[in-house]
C-alpha cells in the first residue's frame, strides 16, 4: 500500500480502470430499480421489471436451458481435464508437447472460427442437426482446455512429492490417484468447474451458430431483446444473474477457502 | 553390525548392488557399474555432491528408478524390476513430502492402511512410531502447522510404521538449521540403535556423514570412489579427489622417488625436498603424486623432535577465527597451506614469518591424477 500510495500516476490509473469496469454495472443496478424506461433521468423506486422478468415465462425457459447447458459443460470439461492432464503423463515428452500445443490451441483460436468450422462438419453428417447437444460438446472442448491449465499447474507442483511419497510406502496406482491426487487437485479442480460454468453461462457465438432454432439462452434472450429496444428488464435479468453467480462465488469460497480458490485460480504451489 | 539389535517387530537385511549402472541414454551415465554390498543394520552413507549419482542410487534402491544395467539385492530376494510399492524399503524424502491434507495421525498410518493391516495394529504401530520420535501429542495436527524438525520426525515415522528391511534417507536434514540439524543427526543416530535396520543415508555434508555412519561412499560423477569407515576415509583416501572432499586438506605435488617397501615411498617435492611418506599401495618411481596433509598435523609451536620431523618458515597470511578453532593460512617455500590452532594457541600470531613443523608420516601420497 505504501509504494501504491507514493505513485500517484499508477494509482489514479488505476482507479480509472476500476470506473470503467463497474460504472457500468453500477449503471445497470440502478436501473433495474429505476421507473423511469428510458434510464437517462431517475423516475423513482421500482421493482416492476423484476415483476415483469420473474413473471415471464421466457425468461424462466431461457434460465432453464442455460443452466441445464452450462451444467452438462462443467460436468463434461472437469472430466476431460482431469483424466486428460492424469493420462497425459503416460506419454513421452514428444506426445506431451503436441497435446499442449492443441491445449493452447483451444485457448487461442478465436471462438468463432472452431465454432464455424464445427457447424460445416455438421452440416456434412447425414442426420446431423444443429441443437443444444453440440452446444455443449463444443463449449466442453474449448473450456475443458481452461481447466486443463489450471488442474495441470497444480499437478506440477504436487506430482512428484506427495505421489512418490504415496508410492513409496507401498499404495497402489489407484489409491495415490484417490487418496493423495484428488485431494490436492480439489480446489483446482473446483475452480475450473466454476470457470467452465460461468464461461458456458455468458457464452453467445457457440449458442448462435449450433444452437439451432431451439436454443435460446439467457444471453441470447437478452440479446433479441435490445435488438428491437431497449427494456429496463434487461437490467433486471443482468441483476438476478449477477446475484446468481456471487451465490456460485460463495459457495465455492466456503467449501474450499478463500485463499485456495485465489490460489487455484492463480496456479501457485500453497 | 551384523548382530540383531532389533526387539522383534523391525528386521534388516542387507542390501547388495551388483554392477548396477543407470543410463538416462546417449551414454550419459547418472551412476555407473557400482558394486555395493551394505551390511544389515548397518547405518550407510553416500557422499557426494549434486550430480554424483548418490540420488539416482537411492531411487535405485527405493523402486522409483530402475537400473539400464546390473542387479539389486534385498537380502537373497532380486529386487531389480520390483515397484516401490512393493519393496520392503522406504523413503524419508528430503522435502518430507508429508501430505498437507492428512493429520499427523493419518499420514503415519498411511502405509499400513493400504496393506490391510487390522485397525487395532494400525493404531498400535501408529502409536508406538510416534512415541518413538516423540510427537505423540501432535497426531491431529495437520503437517503444515509444524516445523520442519517435527514434519522430519513424522516423515521418518511414516516410513518405519512400515516395519522397512532397509530405510533410505535423502538429505533428510538438508533444510534444517545448523543446531537443529545436529539434534535430528541425535535422533536419528538413537532411532537407528533402536529400530536396528539398515540406513542408507544420502547427503553432500562430509560432516553429517563421518559423525552419523559406520560407513561412508564417496561417489563422484557416477562412480564409486571408495567406500571406507570415516576414519579410514579421512586418514587414507584413495585419491586426490577423496581426500578434497572429505575435509580440508593441503595437497602438495610431488613425484615418487623410490618404494621403501609397499604403501611407503620417498618422494620427491619441489617445495620441500624428498619426504618419506607412507600412500596408497601400487605407485612406482617416477609417478605424479600429491601428499595429502590435514591442517591439524601442521605445528606452529613445539612439535618435539622427530626423525622424520619437516621443519619450515611459513609467512602467515590470513587468519580466520570460528571460536573453537583458528585458521591459519601461510606461504611456505611458495605453497599456500593452512593450519588450525586450538585454544589459545593463536595469541600473539599475526601476518609475520613463523616455524611451521610436520612429521612426513602423517602426509599421505595419493596419484596426483
Amino acid at each position: 500500500m505504501q509504494a501504491i500510495k507514493k505513485h500517484w500516476v499508477s494509482a489514479l490509473i488505476g482507479l480509472f480502470v476500476l470506473a470503467f469496469l463497474y460504472l457500468p454495472i453500477v449503471h445497470v443496478i440502478v436501473n433495474a430499480f429505476n421507473a423511469n424506461k428510458h434510464m437517462r433521468v431517475w423516475g423513482g423506486f421500482t421493482l416492476k421489471w423484476f415483476q415483469k422478468t420473474l413473471t415471464s415465462a421466457d425468461f424462466y425457459d431461457a434460465f432453464r436451458q442455460s443452466l441445464t447447458i452450462a451444467l452438462c459443460v462443467t460436468l463434461l470439461s472437469v472430466i476431460v481435464a482431469v483424466t486428460a492432464v492424469i493420462g497425459i503423463r503416460s506419454f513421452s515428452t514428444k506426445v506431451r508437447n503436441v497435446e499442449s500445443t492443441f491445449m493452447y490451441i483451444r485457448l487461442t483460436l478465436p471462438e468463432v472460427i472452431l465454432v464455424v468450422g464445427i457447424m460445416i462438419v455438421i452440416s456434412m453428417i447425414p442426420g446431423a442437426s444443429l441443437g443444444p447437444v453440440w452446444v455443449v460438446l463444443v463449449q466442453s472442448l474449448i473450456y475443458s482446455a481452461y481447466d486443463m491449465v489450471i488442474v495441470q499447474a497444480r499437478l506440477s507442483t504436487i506430482a512428484d512429492r506427495y505421489e512418490n511419497a504415496a508410492y513409496d510406502l507401498g499404495a497402489t496406482t489407484w489409491r495415490v490417484l484417490k487418496t493423495v491426487i484428488f485431494p490436492l487437485l480439489a480446489p483446482s479442480i473446483f475452480v475450473g468447474a466454476l470457470l467452465a460454468f460461468t464461461f458456458s453461462l455468458d457464452a453467445v457465438v457457440s449458442v448462435v451458430f449450433l444452437g439451432g432454432p431451439t436454443t435460446e439462452t439467457l444471453p441470447i434472450m437478452i440479446m433479441s431483446m435490445i435488438k428491437r429496444h431497449v427494456t429496463p428488464e434487461v437490467n433486471a435479468i443482468g441483476v438476478i444473474v449477477m446475484i446468481f453467480n456471487m451465490v456460485i462465488l460463495g459457495i465455492t469460497a466456503s467449501v474450499i477457502g478463500v485463499r485456495s480458490t485465489v490460489s487455484a485460480v492463480a496456479g501457485e504451489a500453497e | 553390525m551384523s548382530e540383531e539389535k532389533s526387539t522383534g517387530s523391525f528386521l534388516g537385511a542387507d542390501i547388495t548392488l551388483d554392477h548396477v549402472s543407470k543410463d538416462y541414454g546417449r551414454g550419459v551415465y547418472a551412476v555407473n557399474d557400482m558394486d555395493l554390498k551394505i551390511e544389515q543394520g548397518e547405518f550407510f552413507s553416500l557422499l557426494g555432491s549434486s550430480g554424483s549419482g548418490k540420488s539416482t542410487t537411492l531411487k535405485m534402491l527405493s523402486g522409483l528408478e530402475f537400473p539400464t544395467k546390473g542387479h539389486v539385492y534385498l537380502g537373497d530376494e532380486d529386487i531389480t524390476q520390483v515397484p516401490a510399492n512393493r519393496r520392503d524399503i522406504h523413503t524419508v524424502f528430503q522435502n518430507y513430502a508429508l501430505c498437507p491434507h492428512m493429520t499427523v495421525w493419518d499420514n503415519v498410518a498411511y502405509g499400513p492402511r493400504g496393506k490391510k493391516v487390522p485397525k487395532a495394529e494400525v493404531d498400535a504401530r501408529v502409536n508406538e512410531l510416534l512415541e518413538l520420535v516423540e510427537m505423540s501429542e501432535y497426531k491431529n495436527v495437520k503437517p503444515d502447522a509444524l516445523s520442519g524438525g517435527q514434519q522430519q520426525r513424522i516423515a521418518l515415522a511414516r516410513a518405519l510404521v512400515m516395519r522397512p528391511k532397509a530405510l533410505l534417507l535423502d538429505e533428510p536434514l538438508g533444510a534444517l538449521d545448523l543446531k537443529l540439524r545436529h539434534h535430528m543427526q541425535d535422533v536419528l543416530r538413537h532411532i537407528h540403535n533402536e529400530v536396528g535396520i539398515t540406513f542408507v543415508y544420502v547427503t553432500h555434508d562430509q560432516e553429517e556423514a563421518f559423525s552419523m555412519s559406520d560407513r561412508v561412499a564417496v561417489m563422484d560423477k557416477g562412480v564409486l570412489q571408495q567406500v571406507a569407515i570415516p576414519e579410514e576415509l579421512y586418514a587414507h583416501p584413495v585419491s586426490r579427489f577423496v581426500a578434497d572432499f572429505v575435509g580440508s586438506a593441503n595437497i602438495i605435488d610431488g613425484t615418487v622417488a623410490a618404494m621403501r617397501e609397499p604403501g611407503l615411498y620417498e618422494v620427491a617435492f619441489p617445495a620441500f625436498g624428498t619426504l618419506v611418506c607412507p600412500g596408497v599401495r601400487g605407485l612406482a618411481e617416477g609417478d605424479a603424486v600429491c601428499a595429502v596433509l590435514r591442517p591439524q598435523d601442521i605445528w606452529l609451536h613445539g612439535l618435539a623432535d622427530a626423525e622424520d620431523k619437516v621443519r619450515r618458515k611459513g609467512i602467515v597470511v590470513d587468519r580466520s577465527f570460528s571460536g573453537s578453532f583458528t585458521r591459519i593460512t601461510f606461504d611456505a617455500e611458495g605453497t599456500r597451506m593452512t593450519c588450525l590452532l586450538t585454544g589459545n594457541g593463536n595469541t600473539g600470531i599475526g601476518l609475520t614469518e613463523v616455524d611451521v613443523a610436520w612429521l612426513s608420516r602423517d602426509m599421505w601420497v595419493v596419484p596426483a591424477e
